[in-house]
């Protein structure tokens, strides 16, 4: 069963609705933004099959056309798995994970892969900040209520969170500090705190090294790359892909977001998201509305 | 109006399998692991191969000893993947770095100084041992660039004005040990440096790791999972040897090492492939086996509460997309999205039957409520004191699982296409 969603396609969203037991009005689906931007990408499309339509996509070429962003490792085994056992001949595809992709385009653009840094490598970093910072480190000791050298897991769990929800985009800290800053009471202030004491961690921690802070880092930095060259980018490294495919993803990141942004503004790909059972229909409602944003990829810092 | 999604949304339900489930309650966790292991002891009788069974939960991690130990006093020996990644841990590189030592003719100061980086010690250290990262690095300072032989090397330790006894303990057991080792060889002196690693090492690493204890826990995983890997290498290399696939060789170990440390599960190369799968059930994705048994279907285990440090009220906000919030990303770790994902994925990858299991009560007494993704399947309820028969001498199967499993009298070959 395979829905794809074109356009503002009411009775194909209803329906995946309806199977929460939810009648919805269609003008709350997509509720009107302040600037009234929603853009729903006729390119974009969503699958709940068995991996049917992708793997229906193999054939015998030269080059892939297919290239399979699956982030969890078990997945892209198992993806090739069913290549395998269904006779299906692999080179049309191209089968690995976001930061992969992006990394590759960043080393086509400087000449050298991307350092980046693991949650292991951060940790270590994250407590030397603390040490140095009284500031940051004060602000997380509201949050947490610990000392938070004692709890430098929670801060990472901190920055991650708030890292997956805005990708650091002004526009998204904006609409985050927002919401915080509207709320009276406790909820507000620990919004606004969480907020501030990871953006400025993040600030610190740039300072601590010089490698990329994390994988989302690196996809944002292709994204603005791919845009930078107006797609010129992504010709020159993946120029016989005509679809990207995401697949086994439950949460679908701001930096990610926006990296397929990039690829649907600049060039000529389609994009389609194989959605799971639940999370699927928070996908399917809020990646076209997220694709609305303004310069996808960029980040409240200044640019290295 | 806000959205809803799982438990929030009474009516839902979790794809359209057809595969009949049975769920099976018990007293505590450990019981859980004790019954879920009688399934599959239950399934191997009936002439299920082992790689036709998979068990997962939620998070592996919480019910992995308990896994374990049940699976082994079944006789069934357990493989847990989980999201260690193992080629980066000191136990790997320990192991490796001794075959690639034992297997080259000339090797750099770096190679030969590596697994003692990595954590080697000898048997009964003194409080000197392991040697620090400090005293290995001012030695590969002073020493020649160039690759030598270890005996050479040996030599040229003797030269070195600090007489450093240390170093020649090591070099003397290195210099000793088989240069074309059996499989048992192999295993063994691989089996008895993460022992004494085990032994002597993770204690320093705890004493010295921050209250957090991460690196200790990362290490221990490591040493288990690592011993898992160097048993398996030990019985691929003796079927390679066997079939005269390869000469003794530690570069041989080293590879197997290799390709099993970084291993994902996915169709089994032999058809007598003797592991149980334990796996997490976020890999349970787009995979399809005949049997799957899950585990801690327990409300507050599956689903699971993530600490998130962002406001509920602030999750739907994002969820709903509306206003300020329309372009900020939702996380699946909300509204329990993620979990449903998950036990949606472990219902369409068993295509002859799902096993459940679910703990009614903390190992203190509390209480604790059946998993509300269970009213979101169809499935068949055994009552407590007839799962239970599971753990009988004269084990005794529920009627509802009885209709689910193979018949006891055929013994079902299952076809073999690789």
């Amino acid at each position: 069963m395979t829905e794809e969603a074109k356009g503002l396609s009411n009775s194909s969203v209803q329906t995946s609705l309806t199977k929460f037991g939810h009648d919805k009005q269609s003008e709350s689906l997509f509720p009107s933004n302040e600037e009234g931007r929603l853009q729903v990408d006729s390119r974009l499309s969503f699958h709940d099959d068995d991996l049917s339509s992708l793997l229906e996509r193999s054939g015998h070429a030269v080059a892939p056309t297919e290239l399979v962003l699956a982030p969890v490792d078990l997945h892209r085994r198992v993806i090739k798995h069913r290549l395998t056992d269904e006779n299906r001949p692999r080179d049309s595809f191209c089968l690995c994970k976001p930061v992969d992709v992006a990394a590759e385009l960043l080393e086509a653009k400087t000449g050298n892969q991307p350092g980046t840094t693991d949650r292991i490598d951060r940790l270590p970093l994250l407590e030397d900040v603390l040490r140095q910072h009284t500031e940051v480190a004060g602000r997380f000791q509201l949050l947490f209520g610990a000392s938070p050298a004692d709890s430098v897991k929670l801060v990472e769990q901190a920055r991650t969170e708030v890292e997956s929800i805005t990708g650091y985009h002004p526009e998204r800290i904006d609409g985050f500090r927002n919401w915080c800053q509207k709320r009276d009471g406790p909820l507000g202030a620990d919004g606004f705190d969480l907020l501030t004491a990871t953006v400025e961690i993040e600030r610190q921690l740039r300072r601590q090294t010089d490698r990329v802070t994390s994988k989302e880092a690196v996809v944002r930095w292709a994204c603005r790359e791919v845009l930078g060259s107006d797609g010129g980018l992504w010709q020159q490294e993946f120029p016989t892909i005509d679809r990207v495919w995401l697949c086994g993803a439950s949460t679908v990141s701001a930096s990610l977001a926006d990296f397929l942004n990039g690829l649907l503004s600049t060039t000529d790909v389609d994009v389609h998201i194989y959605v799971r059972n639940t999370s699927g229909a928070v996908i399917r409602q809020r990646l076209p509305q997220m694709l609305g944003i303004e310069a996808p990829g960029s980040e409240v810092f200044d640019v290295r | 109006m806000t959205e809803r999604y799982g438990r929030q949304s009474p009516g839902s339900t979790i794809g359209d399998s057809d595969t009949p489930i049975v769920e099976l309650p018990t007293s505590t966790l450990t019981n859980e692991a004790r019954i879920a292991m009688a399934v599959v002891a239950e399934l191997r009788e009936r002439g299920v191969p082992i790689r036709d069974i998979i068990v997962t939960a939620r998070d592996v991690e919480q019910y992995e000893s308990v896994l374990v130990r049940a699976a082994i006093r079944y006789g069934i020996t357990p493989t847990v993947w989980t999201q260690l990644p193992l080629a980066d841990t000191d136990p790997y590189v320990l192991c490796r770095d001794l075959c690639l030592l034992f297997d080259a003719d000339d090797v750099t100061i770096e190679a030969v100084l590596r697994p003692l980086e990595a954590g080697w010690v000898p048997m009964s250290p003194s409080t000197a041992w392991p040697i620090d990262s400090a005293t290995l690095r001012r030695v590969a300072h002073h020493a020649p660039e160039q690759s030598m032989s270890v005996q050479e090397w040996c030599e040229w330790f003797t030269t070195l004005t600090v007489a450093e006894e240390r170093f020649e303990t090591y070099l003397d057991w290195v210099v000793e040990q088989p240069t074309s080792p059996t499989a048992t060889e192999g295993c063994q002196i691989l089996v008895d440096a993460l022992d004494r690693y085990n032994d002597w090492v993770l204690p320093q690493v705890k004493k010295r790791d921050d209250p957090a204890l991460l690196e200790t826990e990362r290490k221990a995983r490591a040493v288990v999972r690592m011993s898992e890997v160097v048993e398996r290498a030990e019985g691929k290399y003796a079927e390679w040897l066997a079939e005269n696939r390869t000469e003794q060789s530690w570069e041989t170990i080293a590879q197997m090492c290799e390709s099993f440390a970084t291993q994902r599960p996915g169709r089994r190369e032999h058809a007598n492939a003797t592991a149980l799968d334990i796996i997490e059930a976020n890999d349970a994705w787009g995979r399809q086996v005949p049997y799957v048994i899950a585990v801690g279907l327990t409300d507050g285990v599956w689903p699971q509460e993530t600490d998130s440090l962002v406001p509920v009220e602030f999750q739907e906000r994002i969820l709903s997309g509306r206003g300020a919030c329309q372009y900020l990303a939702p996380r699946a770790a909300w509204a329990e999205l993620r979990d449903y994902d998950q036990f949606a994925d472990v219902v369409a990858a068993a295509t002859q039957g799902l096993i459940v299991t679910r703990h009614t009560r903390t190992y203190d007494g509390i209480e604790q409520p059946r998993s509300p993704l269970l009213s979101s399947v169809d499935v068949e309820r055994v009552p407590q004191s007839a799962a239970a028969g599971l753990l009988r001498t004269d084990r005794q199967i529920p009627d509802a699982l009885a209709r689910l499993l193979p018949d006891r009298e055929t013994a079902t070959t299952t076809e073999v296409t690789e």
